[in-house]
Formats: structure tokens, sequence, C-alpha cells
């Protein structure tokens, strides 16, 4: 089950952030913001052949103790960031890639709307909704 | 083993471990001096060999850590030198019994030892012991780094020949097991003769040749040893030592791989020294590679030549493999919960490699790991430590937010519960330097504009806890600025019930020690910048104002012309992004004087949800000196714009910039400059200060009035006074200037302006005497001059126009002649007009309508400083006069007198007051009217020749109109016979109509010709003489009929209704 | 398909509207041309996000400026672009032979003074594409001969 979920826009402060349940979620983002380190790492061009360069999707980020981090860049280098429960293991990789595509197909949306500065924090509804969906339903 | 050694890396495992420790006791600094001049001979070139001998120096090592030394041979102490202090012999003996007992505790590892003595004189001193070195005092022991290094080579002696024994042997089946400490009882009781065991035993011995060779400089011998040891522990499954022996490996070819050192800043290599790896560059093209067989090992290792070619690429580990090595190696030390600090070490050392390798995805796998490594109970120091190398360790793979994520759990470590004494200084200065990671600088100037940079959240966090630290630390000053950061930069992410929180406590800080805008310095060296409260309260205008209009300078304009334009020399630019320094650069036209108060007005803005009180608020300015008078104010909660108006006075002239303001809240006190604020706008911010210039005071001897003249021009008007008049009465006005200034009143000028009315005026309204207020300057401050000011009434004391409408048909032309009918006067009611209300009957009603005059009397005043510059001041009173109906005409006619030079003149007069009046005319009786009475008079007045009238001027010939010829006519009249008669009075013109005043015109001396009455026009004069409080009628007139009648009217008043 | 038209149909009003609501000293300094760009930056941002969503993710500069000349060029003006060049060090030069929003006006020389304002829409959709892709510029449009122009992206060092 996703216990958190964050939108990272490409100067690296957090676009969006919300995490379940609701209290001591200075610790997520504390998680989140350690976690970036490792997905810059990850995406920078400097000769590495470990990853593959064209995916958007970055795998596992680093796991701990009770958690573990996936991350996701766009294009545009807006970034992704999914922690799951380490002990919820029926997650598959494609169920956790299928959840990226929804977040992007979403923020596409977001961004597409006309009343949306880029750089804002995400308002929208609609964009709430799903990442409710996403927290609650893979479980 | 319990400590571990975050400061170890790969290089380390070819050093020698000497300790330099004290005996006895040895003064501090006496002996890191000694210690450092040791420690520096840490590279030895050996003798008759290339071989280089690394050294390395503790002054302090766990006895614990030597148990270890069989494992890998860098652990152990191989070296003791040991520095005391003895001045008198007889103490001797028992420090070299200290010395000694010294020597035990590391007996079992230690090659050799050596004693250092200071301070010793005598006999004893004089001994030449190899093992003891006496010297007189710290300062003389020059060669002391010759003795170390006598003593490094006596070491190498011991090592090598260790060395050669234990490659050499290879006495068949009694190699004896080598341990590391919690192993021993695993292996009591096992069978020694199996080859398992045996495997076992040569596997760990030849793992132990490795090290020692890689210790003695044989780099190459000690990877071929290494490799061997790996096979054999292998196929024994003997994991610890395999790790170990991988380990080896992995350190001998980083030495080859790194010559540089992999411990960053810690322990860079010299180059020069380190033969062995620069040789191993230089392959002879073509060499084969080959491994070297072990079986040609020689005692004296692969001989030189031969070994810089041969096998090198193949022996050592590419970089690849070093960390692949690395990680089996920890994968096997894992297994064991007691190798826990190897296995921490080798982490750390792997990491240090990956981050010459730029792998830092793996340098970061590596360190998650090391994170987890479970080292039993750990001090709290230990903790921190761990944590403090672990953040250390982030930064230098580049992962500097998780750097700053363990730099903030060291620093929480160090005030954790369970310690005795928290550490709260170090806390706060391990806090600051996780800052950068969270992309947090102190600097408020970086949060005034765009995006928030960084993680609100973590980073409100940080700040309450470096507030938190800076407080327990005992330093009130740094809480109070860290939270005054706070709240000036993450306002906006602060919940309400967060900032009542935030404020309260700062109020509480502050309450201590207030805060204040200069830079805190940190004993590092960090400098805290002031924060001024920008949004506290938000300011979104900044306007100076003029000065009320009575105080305003204005400059007489010189005759040269112009003055220099000092109009903005920006001219009008369509270019969209003008930027608000132009604006600010704009020059106001309007000026301040010197030592009169002066306003800014600012309109300003409440962020807060709760009710904010600012104190202290003042101007800041430059130029010229202000002095600024501070205001305090209490804005409401979340208020809309709200004006302050800031005041403050220049004490000298020039040109003032406003720079900004300073505020007081919540104890903290803040510079805000308008250069740094770019959402304020302003419309100018210079102001020339003119010198200072005299202020007066106006009293009146009336009383001031509630009415405001309000002119058309604009004018203000300063004081207003208003007064009763009857028509045609004259009143004093005396006017008191008071000198309220601080300069000297020179100059003077007085005007009158009467605002126009409908109303026509005859004569001079206003009259004074300037000489009577000159002679009273220059007026001193607080002196008061006096002016006289003559009020004089004089309106039209004709009924209305359609009063007068004929004349009566009582007239009767002495000559007979018809007398062409003027129209009739009658006393029309002008019921259609009159409102519907006020009855028909009520004649009198009209004739108390009170008309309205206004005038302003205008006093330009200059002096002091700013009259010489040209400067002057205009001070303006209001005058409202409410002129009563007195007395009306309503009727006019005439009659022909016994002379042709005379006429009379009939009058009706009416009067129109509620008091009794007597109406005199010049030698005539007095006519008595009631109040509201109208009575005929009739006057005999001397008909007048027009002919010796002044001539007009030229304009009336162009007169097409009759009729303004006439009038014309009709003005230059009635001046001459003002001037004739020469009496101070009020004057009455106009009364008649045009057809009258023909009747009045005395004939051009025919008699009893009938003139044309459209050609010529009479002006006729009814001159109502007021003498004090009494009003007398002269008519003067002439007609060519015969009039002769001579009006006096004696108007007598009754004063008793307003002065008893 | 029909769609094409609408596009080009509102972009002609889109210009004609800020033109006649300009002021006159807007309309002497180029402040419309300036607006028209900053509405084709945010649609360009908006649009790139949505046609890279699946793409994979790009190499390099050069990758980038090939995806707007070939799927970016196609989805919006159903061509791609006929002439990429470039000097290596940041300049390139997109020519399109027959940029659509020209054709229907003219085929020579004819209101060659109006181009300008036809092409500062598209300038700005490629800049805002650009920027949401990372990359910083400073995109210009030239035309010497109907319906042909050439795009000029002068990549900003950041």
């Amino acid at each position: 089950m996703a216990v958190c979920i964050a939108v990272i826009a490409k100067e690296n402060y957090p676009l969006y952030i919300r995490s379940i349940p609701a209290e001591n979620k200075l610790k997520f983002h504390y998680m989140v913001h350690t976690s970036l380190d490792v997905v810059e790492e990850k995406i920078s061009t400097v000769g590495k052949a470990l990853v593959d360069q064209r995916e958007l999707y970055l795998g596992l980020l680093y796991p701990t103790e009770d958690y573990k981090v996936y991350g996701y860049v766009t294009n545009s280098k807006v970034k992704f960031v999914i922690v799951v429960d380490s002990s919820n293991t029926a997650l598959r990789d494609n169920e956790i890639r299928s959840m990226f595509r929804k977040l992007h197909n979403s923020y596409t949306d977001v961004m597409c709307n006309p009343f949306y500065n880029p750089g804002d924090t995400i308002q929208s509804k609609s964009f709430d909704t799903m990442v409710s969906g996403m927290m609650l339903q893979a479980c | 083993m319990s400590i571990p050694d975050y400061m170890q890396c790969a290089e380390d495992h070819q050093t020698l471990l000497v300790v330099v420790q004290p005996v006895g006791i040895v003064p501090e600094e006496h002996f890191f001096k000694i210690y450092k001049r040791i420690a520096s001979i840490n590279q030895i070139n050996v003798r008759d060999s290339q071989r280089v001998l690394y050294i390395r120096y503790r002054h302090h090592y766990p006895p614990e850590n030597n148990e270890w030394g069989d494992f890998q041979t860098h652990r152990k102490v191989v070296g003791l030198i040991a520095v005391t202090e003895c001045v008198q012999a007889k103490d001797w003996p028992q420090t070299a019994e200290r010395y000694h007992n010294q020597k035990e505790v590391f007996g079992s590892t230690l090659y050799d030892s050596r004693l250092l003595v200071f301070g010793l004189h005598g006999e004893i001193a004089e001994q030449t012991r190899t093992d003891v070195a006496f010297y007189p005092n710290y300062e003389e022991c020059k060669e002391m780094e010759k003795r170390v290094e006598d003593f490094i080579e006596s070491l190498f002696i011991v090592l090598e020949s260790k060395r050669l024994d234990r490659t050499t042997d290879k006495s068949g089946d009694k190699i004896p097991l080598l341990c590391v400490p919690f192993e021993k009882k695993d292996f009591v009781g096992l069978d020694t003769d199996s080859r398992h065991y045996k495997k076992r035993c040569q596997g760990r011995m030849r793992k132990h040749v490795g090290d020692l060779c890689l210790q003695a400089g044989m780099l190459q011998d000690a990877l071929v040893h290494y490799h061997m040891a790996v096979e054999l522990l292998r196929s024994v499954n003997d994991f610890l030592w395999l790790g170990a022996a991988l380990e080896g490996l992995c350190s001998a070819s980083v030495i080859y791989h790194y010559p540089g050192g992999t411990a960053g800043k810690f322990g860079a290599r010299k180059q020069s020294i380190s033969v062995s790896a620069e040789s191993g560059k230089r392959h002879r093209p073509g060499a084969q590679e080959v491994l070297i067989d072990p079986g040609a090992l020689t005692t004296n290792g692969i001989s030189a030549d031969t070994s810089s070619e041969i096998g090198r690429a193949k022996n050592c580990l590419s970089p690849e493999d070093i960390i692949e090595k690395y990680k089996e190696a920890i994968s096997y030390y894992g297994k064991y919960k007691n190798a826990g600090v190897i296995e921490l070490e080798a982490c750390v050392k792997a990491v240090r490699v990956l981050a010459i390798q730029k792998r830092s995805m793996e340098a970061s796998e590596f360190l998650q790991n090391a994170v987890y490594i479970n080292l039993g109970q750990l001090s709290e120091e230990e903790k921190i430590q761990r944590y403090s190398i672990l953040s250390e360790l982030y930064d230098l793979i580049g992962f500097h937010r998780k750097s700053a994520f363990f730099k903030r759990v060291a620093a929480m470590q160090c005030v954790a519960p369970t310690i005795p004494e928290p550490g709260w200084r170090a806390c706060y200065k391990l806090l600051l330097e996780t800052l950068p990671g969270y992309s947090l600088s102190l600097d408020p100037k970086d949060f005034s504009k765009g995006n928030h940079k960084g993680w609100a959240a973590v980073q409100m966090r940080l700040l309450h806890e470096l507030v938190y630290a800076s407080r327990r630390m005992g330093n009130p000053g740094l809480s109070v600025r860290h939270l005054s950061f706070l709240l000036q930069t993450m306002l906006d992410f602060l919940s309400d019930q967060e900032k009542k929180e935030v404020t309260q406590s700062l109020e509480n800080y502050t309450s201590k020690c207030p805060g204040g805008m200069e830079t805190i310095t940190l004993p590092d060296g960090l400098k805290l910048l002031p924060v001024p409260f920008t949004k506290l309260p938000i300011v979104r205008s900044v306007k100076l104002l003029n000065l009320p209009l009575g105080l305003r300078p204005h400059k007489v304009k010189s005759l040269l012309g112009q003055s220099l334009a000092t109009k903005s020399p920006f001219i009008y630019s369509p270019i969209i992004v003008h930027n608000r320094g132009e604006e600010r650069g704009k020059k106001i036209d309007f000026q301040w004087v010197q030592g009169d108060v002066c306003e800014v007005q600012l309109m300003v803005y409440n962020p807060m949800p709760f009710e904010l009180r600012v104190e202290n608020v003042g101007l800041l300015s430059s130029g010229v000196e202000f002095e600024s008078l501070p205001a305090a104010l209490s804005l409401p909660a979340e208020s809309g714009l709200y004006p302050v108006t800031l005041v403050g006075v220049p004490r000298t002239s020039g040109n003032i910039t406003i720079n900004g303001y300073h505020t007081s809240v919540f104890g903290v006190t803040s510079d805000c400059l308008l250069e740094n604020l770019p959402g304020v706008k302003t419309s100018g911010c210079t102001v020339e200060v003119v010198p200072a210039l005299p202020r007066l005071q106006l009293n009146t001897s009336l009383p001031r009035s509630a009415h405001t003249l309000q002119p058309a021009s604009g004018e203000e008007v300063s004081t207003s006074v208003s007064v009763q008049l009857f028509n045609g009465e004259s009143q004093k006005l005396v006017v008191k200037l008071e000198n309220i200034g601080s300069e000297p009143l020179e100059t003077l000028e007085i005007t009158s302006k009467v605002v126009t009315t409908k109303e026509k005026l005859f004569g001079d309204f206003l009259t004074w005497n300037l000489d009577e207020v000159l002679s009273q300057l220059p007026l001193k401050p607080g002196q008061v001059a006096t002016l006289t000011v003559g009020i004089r009434v004089k309106l039209d004391f004709s009924g209305q126009e359609s009063m007068l409408q004929d004349l009566n048909d009582d007239g009767i032309s002495v000559t007979g002649l018809p007398i062409s009918s003027p129209l009739r006067q009658v006393l029309k009611p002008r019921t259609e007009s009159k409102p519907l209300n006020s009855s028909e009957s009520n004649k009198s009603g009209e004739y108390n309508h009170v008309k309205a005059l206004e005038a302003i009397l205008n006093f330009k005043y200059s002096g002091g400083p700013g009259h010489v510059e040209g400067y002057y001041r205009n001070l303006s009173l209001g005058l409202h006069v409410d002129v009563e109906p007195s007395v009306f005409f309503t009727r006019v006619s005439t009659l022909p007198a016994t002379s042709t030079r005379q006429c009379h003149l009939l009058l009706d007069v009416f009067n129109a007051t509620e008091h009794e009046l007597t109406v005199s005319a010049k030698n005539n009786e007095d006519l008595v009217l009631h109040a509201g009475e109208c009575q005929r008079m009739a006057i005999q007045v001397n008909k007048f020749n027009f002919e010796n009238l002044p001539q007009l001027s030229e304009e009336t010939s162009n007169f097409t109109n009759l009729k303004q010829q006439e009038e014309e006519r009709q003005h230059a009249r009635g001046f001459e016979i003002n001037s004739q008669l020469d009496i101070w009075e009020a004057s009455v013109e106009g009364v008649l109509n045009q057809l009258v005043l023909e009747h009045l015109q005395l004939a051009p001396l025919q008699w009893g010709e009938s003139q044309s009455r459209l050609c010529s026009l009479v002006a006729m004069l009814w001159l109502i003489t007021c003498v004090k409080e009494r009003m007398c009628v002269i008519v003067h007139s002439g007609t060519q009929f015969c009039l002769h009648c001579i009006l006096y009217s004696y108007l007598q008043w009754v004063d008793s209704a307003s002065q008893s | 398909m029909a769609d094409e038209a609408l596009f080009h149909f509102l972009h002609n009003e889109l210009i004609h509207y800020a033109y006649k609501s300009a002021e006159q000293g807007e309309v002497e300094n180029g402040r419309c041309i300036t607006r028209l760009e900053n509405m084709g930056f945010r649609v360009g941002q908006g649009l790139i996000e949505r046609f890279t969503k699946d793409t994979a993710r790009f190499k390099d500069e050069l990758d980038v400026m090939k995806f707007i000349c070939k799927d970016f060029w196609t989805s919006v003006f159903k061509k791609q672009i006929d002439n990429l060049r470039t000097n290596h060090q940041g300049i390139y030069v997109l020519q399109d032979n027959k940029f659509r929003l020209l054709t229907q006006m003219s085929a020579g020389k004819q209101y060659l003074e109006h181009a300008p304002r036809y092409l500062a829409f598209t300038c700005g959709m490629v800049r805002g594409g650009l920027s949401n892709l990372g990359v910083k510029s400073i995109v210009t449009a030239e035309v010497s001969v109907m319906p042909a122009c050439k795009f000029q992206v002068m990549i900003q060092k950041m």
C-alpha cells in the first residue's frame, strides 16, 4: 500500500506531497527529500551504463527497514516518488509501473489546465482523487 | 574489538602501527608537539632497497584492537615510543619502571620500543642506550627525527625477519592456526590433523604472509600471497579469513591503482616516494603477462626488475573487481556478528574507493548497509561519531541531502536524553552544517524572490531545532535571530496556530534579549545576517506628503528666467519593463522646509490573524539630517490597507531621500530599506528641503467661522472669519500675525481678492495700511504684529432690478415737455418666481434676502535663510460677509427744482431692517423709518455736467452698442464724483436705471430744450455717508430735466438691539 | 480531418483580437507580439508534457531538437520540419518550406510585412516546449518567401 506519494518539480521543491497516515508526515518529507539524491544520481548522464537511460521508470531507489522508495522521472524533469510499505510484498514491479503511469497521466492533465501555472503547487481535485485512489487501493 | 576506526582506508593496510604515548605526567602541549614531530615521519625509504615503509602513528590505541593483530597485521601495535619527563635523577628508576609496564600492555605484538626522556641532566643522561634517548628539554632535540628513523629501521628489520620466517616456513604440518579473539573457543578440541584443518592453517598463514609483505613494501608478493590464500580458504569455506584475504587483495589493488590514497584530504600520499607504484606503470611493450608461479618466490621476493613488468596486470585487481571483492568480503564478514567493526571499516574503505571511482550509487548501497551493521552497545559518543562519519561519506559521494539527514541525526544524538551532559553547542554546530543540504541559507534576501527553494516543512523543522538548540546553549540572541528568520521567510507556510505560537515564543525570547539589526558572527566564522521584518506589516506604498498649504514654500520667480529644469530627465518611454528604480529616483515637485514637520504616508497591511502591535515606527533617510519622530500603531487582524503617517523634522537643508523605515515588532527591531522591497509602490523618494522659513499664525478680532471658503481657484484658505454687516456698513478687522516659527519675519506683502459673486460691489471692499505692519518688521519669533483691515460693504441699494422699472408718473416737466415716461417703477412682487410657501403679502421677504460676499486676504511672507534662497510662504484669510439688506430705494423720480441747476430727486426709501432708521440727506430733514416702512424723500441735487469729465479711453469708440458706452461713462462719472466728494463712505451706484439717470444729467446749459433722452446717459450718484454708526445719504446729480430735489438721507442706527 | 482548419482559424482570430484590443503604443512597440509569444509558451509547455508522456528519455540536446522537428511538428502541423541545421554550438535552424499557418496567406512576397505576427505564437510554442524539457532558449522566426519560413533556436546556457 502506497503510504506516500510526492510530485517534485524540476527545481527540486515539492509540488505535491501526500502521505497516510496523516500524522508524522515530516518523516516522509525527510524520506522523499533524501531520495532525491538517489534520483539525481540515476538520471545524471555521467557515463553510467547501469540504468537504462531511456526509461522513465527508475525502479527501486533504496530500501529501508520499513519502506521501499520508488522513483520515476518524466521528460520534463518532474519527479514522482512513491513510498510503499515493505511488508506489502504483493506489489509487483508492474503494479508500481502502472501507478506511475497513472500519476503521469494525471499530471499531464494538470499541466494542460490553462489555470494552472507551472511551478505552483498542485491543487486540482481530480489529481487528489486519483492519488487517494492509489493510496487506498493497492492493499 | 569495540571501537571502529572510521578514518581507516585501504592503504592503511600497508602501514606499520606505532603508538606514541606519554609515560607519567607530560604536559599536553609538549607532548603533542613531540607527537607531531614524530608523526611527520610516516614514510621511510628502506636502506639498500627500493622499498618504502609507511608508518601510522596513534597516541591512543585500545589494547583490545591489538588482539586482532593476527587477523590483519596493520591492526597490531608493532612499535611503541614513550615520551616522559624526568627532571631528577632519583626519579629515573621509577620512570624506567613505568616504561616497562607500558611496554607490557602491548608486549605480545611489540617489535621494538623506544623511550624519550626530557629534562634529565647528569650522568644518567650521558648514557648512550639504543632504547632510551635523553634530551635536556623539549627544544633541544633536533636529532629526534633521526632517532625515530633509526627506530623504524629496526622495526623493519624485525618485520623482515618475521616475514621471511613465515614465508619460508614450509615446515610441513606444524603451521599454527592464526585466530581472531572470538574464534579461539571454536577451535578447541578440533582435529588438528585433518586436511581441512591443515588447509585452513595454510590459508590463514598465507594471508598473514601477504599482510606482512604488504607492510614490508612488497606489493606484488602480497598480491600473489593473497591470491593463494583466497583459493585455499575458499576451498575450506573459512569465511571470515576468506573475507580478510579478499580485503587484503582489494587493499593492495587499491594501493596500486590509487597512489594518491583514498582518504581524500586526510591522507594524501606523497607520490614521489612510492616507487613501487610508479614503476609499476611502466611496462615493456610486448611483455607477456604471466601469472607468477608461486614457486618462483624467493626469500627476497620477486626481484625488482622482473617484478616491475611481469604479472602485474594479472595479479592486481581491476577497479571494478575491487568493488566486487569488497562486496564479497563484506558479505562474509556479515555472517559473523562479532566482526561488526571489521565489516563497518570495510564498508567505509569501499565507499572511499567508490567515491574516487565516482560510482555514487553503489557507494550509497554500501553506506546503506553500513548503517544497519549492528555493533552492539555503542556509547553515545560513538553513535555521534558514527553518524557524523556517515554524513561525511555521503557528502563525499555527493548525496548532500542524505548527508544533511545524518548530520541532523548526529546532532540529535548529541543531545539525546540519555546523555548526562547534553552537548548543545555541538548540536547547534552540527545543525548549522546541515543547512546547505536542505537548501536553506540564512540570508533573508535569498527568500525575497520567486519560488521557495527547498522543502518548507523540513526547513521549518530545522529552524525550530536551531532555535531550540541555541536557546539551550544559553545564547538567546541566536534564538531570537533564528526565530525571526523563521517568521520572516516561512510566514506563508505557517498555519494560523503556528503563527501565534511562533510570535509568542519570539516575544518570550526578546524579553531577555531584544533582536537587532547587527550581524551575529559565530565563533567558527559563520555570519548570521540581520533579518528585517518586511512582512510585518507589509508595506504597499510609500508616499511623501506635501506640507500643509500654509507652510508650503513658493519660489520667487527670478527675473533671469526659470531655474534649471528640475523635471525628471526620464522622458516617456514605451518600453514595457520599466523598473521601479526609475520611479524612486524621480524627484518630487514639491518641497519640504527645514525645521518644519514633514509627513510620509505608508499604506500597510497586517497579514497576521491577530492584532499586530508595531512600535517605534520611524523613517530612515539620507542626505539631510532628519529627526524622525517615532510612532506606534496597532493594526487589527488581517486588516485591509491601513494608512500610517510618519513624521519627522529635517534639520538641515538639501536633498533628502527616504531610504526606508524602521519598526519594532515583537521586540525585534528591523530596518527595512525600500530598495530591498520591490513590491512597494512609491512615486518618488527624494525631496528637496528648503532652508527654514518663518511661520505665521493668524488671529483676528472677529470670530472664526465654521464656514470655510472654497474658492474656485483651488487655493485653500487657512482661516476664515465671517461677519454680518448691513449693507453700507463698515467694520474694522484687527489681524494679529504671530511669528510661531523660529525664523524672523522679514518681508510681508498683502493682497486681497474678492471671490467673484454676482453681486455688484461698489468701492473698496477691503483696505489696509501696509506701512503699519512693515514698521513692525523684522518680527522675531514669538512676537506679534497687528494690522487693521477695513471692511466696507456697499452693495446695490436698489431693490431687485425689476423694482426700478419706471419713473414716477408724477414727474412733471417744468418746461411742459412731455416726459417720456420711463417705466414706472412698480413694486412688483414677483409672484411667479416666489416659492409657494412664502406669503404674497410678505413683501419684505424679498428685501430680507441676505447676500454673501467673500474675499480672500493673502499674506505673502518670508524671512530667515529661506528668504535668502528666494522662498516665501502664503497665508490666507478668508472673509465672509453676510450682507443684510438695510435700506432699499424702491422708487426713484425726479421733480424739477426752482433752479435749473438743481432738481429734486424723489426717492422711496424702504427700511428692510427690523430697526427704526433715520435717513438723512444733506441739507434735508431727517426721515424716520420704522421697520418695514417705506417713505418718500425728496433731495435737492445739483445737476452736474458730464463734459468736464475726464476723457474716456479709446475703447469706447469701438463700442457699437450705445448702452455699453453709456455704462462706461457711468462708471467714469461715478469715480469722478467720488473723488470730488471725497467722503469716507460706502457708495451705492446704479440705484437708478438708465432712464432715471437721464433725468439727472445736467443739461448742457440749454434751457428749455429737450434733448433726446437716448443720447446721453446720466449717472446718478447716490451717496450714503456712513460715519461711524450713522448713515447719510448724499445725492449729487443733475439732469436735463428740472429735477430739483436733493435727497438727504439720514439713517440713524438704533443699536440697542445689538449692543444692549 | 477538419481539426486542422479549426486551429488555423482560431490562430488567425487570436492574432486579430490581440491587435484589436491593443492600444496604440503597444502596437508600435511589439507588445502584441510578446503577448502572443507568451501565450504560445504556455501552450507549448502543456503540449510537450502530453507528447512526451510515453516517449523515452532524451539523450541530449540534439535528440530534443529532433523530437521537436519530427513528432512535435507532426502532431501540431501534420507535417515535419523539412530541414534542421545546427552549428553544434547551440544554434539550430528549423526550416519549414510550407508552413501551415502561412499557406493560406500568400505564395510569394505579398503580405510579407504581416507575416511576423503569424509566427509569434509558434515561436512561443517551441520555446515553451523546449523550456519544459529543460532547455532554455530564444526562438525567432524569419520569412523571406511565403509560405516557407525559418525558425532559429538559440540555446541559452543556464
